[in-house]
């Protein structure tokens, strides 16, 4: 049951290689506090990974790590297979494509400037935008559904255009793999269904790697390929949507109680597990 | 939202017949500085055929009049560097702690040139600097020392601020902070000491608030020097100070290189700032408000800022200069030839006051004017 959702889109999954692995990484966070508590993950070529958690489980640590945006204390990241504390930032933004919670966007550039911003590691030399660069700006902004607000000021957008925006700019990036930090946190119920068939798009048609943290369990249970299940800095569950999102797993993980059943009419036809909070007082 | 856009380009626009306005502008306007001063008129062009006492003076006139627009050019740039570096648009180049250091640097130069200075020098044992060498070095000891003093300053807060490999914003703010409020307890310790050294206070106060007069070819050098670097920083910052709007580690992940972004954005402060003020002493507010106007006035992406700051200052100083120097001994000989003679009086004062304190007496206003309506367009 669990290989059929992968198997449709690729016959040789055996063969498809790993394009970012962490080993054992541990992060400290002064007070020694365990962010990261050891962990280890591998992705291949093509897979959309989501990783859940609690708040301060060390999803936007680990994403960081892989980006190569934070070295760990121990452990090592490598992105296809070169570690990625050696490269320089440039090349790395060619591979690596990290969307992150942004507190605050420059105010005074429009839109496309802000997208544009994702073709800095492609430039050379004085660094000044070609063509090329606006088409793709443009192009990445109308994907992400921001191409009607191409020309109005950051200042002026609302915190879900603001969002598609940003997540443009990672776009415009041409980057073969994706790490994206709540990408769907401030958008309203259709883009979030438009943004995460997108994402679903990329990797599937362009063989794009993508690897999004989120706190919504439904939408990573209805269009991810695995799930990373994070508790505390470490692993408390991996695999297929249905193996990570099990009713006992996450009712000790998030200590709560749920409602627990199974969608059939999913993206590739096989029963994705959907999951519901219960309603309680406080004690 | 079309409207929008349109406004957009139509500002962008904006922003290139500014510059070219402001190119067009500085160089009419040393010429004027240069045929038009207290001593009267001469024609700029005596410079190349004349080689007596009305070319030396055109030389001399041309000489300030390209240390003010250096001098104002390299402050408003190295303010509107630091304002987007460290991301606080009230950040003034002076933060760095360059402005202290060179202060303190100037005025050790002051003693060393004489009176009581001399003395203090020989009794500590520096009195290997013979009075005929100080002397020899004349009015080049002071910006010698004020660079020396503000590279100093620089490096300190640099070194002062990396930890592990990371450079700390927060903590150059900090530290230049320090090291700025040191530099002005050690230059008041020093000017109490010399105080009954009349000529040294003079030339304190002097340059404590800017002078532009007796500069020679030596200080347009050191100037443009320095200004010409930051200038060339532009292409190599500019995109990525409005990266770095959105935070660091953003930045990071679109591929800035940070850490050699900090370098080169703090290398052109220092170097634009203590240049500027080692020739010309403290000129206070250009740094900060330079950038401010631009912003009000243009689209503010760095390298249109930095381009049109560095412009515009320029073009500010040098049209104290004219006015100061030209302007105002003018009308004062009108209104004494007219009988005014209390009035041409109060303009010839008026024209005498050192170009720092104009700067600050019409700028501090014009700057609450402008936080007084903080209604911003975008």
């Amino acid at each position: 049951m669990m290989s059929t959702a992968v198997s449709i889109e690729s016959g040789a999954q055996a063969a498809r290689a790993t394009v970012l692995e962490a080993r054992d990484l541990i992060v400290t966070y002064p007070g020694e506090i365990h962010a990261l508590n050891g962990i280890s993950v591998e992705i291949k070529r093509g897979e959309f990974v989501a990783l859940i958690g609690p708040n301060g489980s060390g999803k936007s640590t680990l994403l960081r790590c892989l980006a190569g945006l934070m070295v760990p204390d121990s452990g090592g990241v490598t992105i296809d297979g070169l570690p990625a504390c050696g490269m320089k930032p440039a090349e790395r933004a060619r591979r690596v494509a990290c969307v992150q919670a942004l507190s605050a966007t420059p105010d005074y550039v429009t839109a496309l400037e802000f997208a544009l911003m994702g073709r800095y590691a492609h430039l050379k030399g004085w660094r000044i935008y070609s063509k090329h660069d606006y088409d793709v700006a443009e192009q990445a902004l109308n994907l992400a559904g921001a191409g009607d607000f191409k020309d109005r000021l950051m200042s002026e957008l609302a915190s879900g255009e603001r969002q598609r925006v940003v997540l443009a700019r990672a776009l415009a990036q041409e980057a073969p793999i994706l790490l994206l930090d709540e990408p769907t946190s401030a958008l309203d119920a259709r883009y979030q269904i438009v943004i995460s068939a997108l994402i679903r798009d990329f990797c599937e048609r362009q063989g794009k790697t993508v690897i999004a943290a989120t706190h919504d369990l439904n939408l990573a249970s209805q269009y991810a390929d695995r799930l990373y299940l994070l508790n505390a800095g470490a692993l408390a569950a991996h695999g297929t949507p249905a193996e990570t999102l099990t009713k006992n797993c996450l009712e000790s993980v998030y200590a709560i109680e749920v409602a627990h059943g199974y969608f059939t009419e999913t993206i590739d036809g096989t029963p994705r597990p959907w999951v519901l909070p219960k309603a309680r007082r406080e004690k | 939202m079309e409207l929008e856009g349109r406004q957009c380009v139509a500002i962008n626009r904006r922003s290139l017949f500014i510059g070219g306005a402001l190119l067009v502008a500085l160089p009419v306007l040393a010429l004027l500085a240069a045929a038009w001063a207290e001593t009267g008129y001469i024609s700029p062009w005596t410079v190349l055929s004349d080689s007596g006492i009305d070319g030396f003076i055109v030389k001399l006139r041309l000489y300030r009049a390209l240390c003010a627009a250096g001098v104002g050019g390299s402050l408003a740039l190295g303010g509107a560097i630091a304002q987007g570096l460290f991301r606080n648009p009230l950040a003034d180049p002076g933060l760095l702690g360059v402005s202290g250091g060179a202060g303190l640097g100037a005025m050790l130069g002051i003693a060393m040139l004489g009176g009581h200075g001399a003395v203090v020098f020989n009794a500590v044992g520096a009195g290997g600097v013979s009075g005929e060498f100080v002397s020899s070095l004349g009015l080049m000891a002071i910006p010698a020392m004020a660079l020396l003093g503000a590279m100093l300053a620089a490096f300190v807060v640099y070194r002062w601020s990396v930890s592990q490999g990371q450079l700390s914003i927060a903590m150059i703010l900090l530290a230049g902070l320090a090291l700025n409020s040191l530099a002005g307890a050690m230059m008041a310790a020093l000017q109490t000491l010399l105080l009954d050294d009349l000529q040294i206070t003079r030339a304190i106060v002097s340059w404590g608030f800017g002078t532009l007069d007796d500069r020679g070819a030596a200080h347009v050098t050191i100037v443009w020097t320095g200004a010409l670097f930051s200038l060339a920083a532009i292409p190599f910052i500019g995109l990525e100070l409005d990266m770095l709007a959105s935070g660091e580690s953003d930045a990071a992940a679109l591929g800035a290189d940070t850490r050699r972004i900090k370098i080169l954005a703090l290398a052109s402060i220092a170097l634009s700032t203590a240049t500027a003020v080692a020739v010309c002493g403290q000129i206070a507010f250009v740094g900060l408000l330079v950038p401010h106007l631009v912003r009000r006035i243009a689209r503010p992406r760095h390298r249109s800022l930095m381009v049109l700051s560095f412009l515009t200052g320029a073009t500010l100083l040098l049209s104290v200069v004219v006015i100061q120097n030209g302007l105002l001994p003018e009308l004062a000989q009108r209104l004494a030839a007219a009988g005014h003679s209390g009035a041409a009086m109060a303009v010839r004062r008026l024209a005498t006051l050192q170009p720092g304190v104009t700067t600050s007496l019409f700028g501090a206003p014009f700057f609450l004017f402008l936080l007084m309506r903080q209604t911003r367009r975008w």
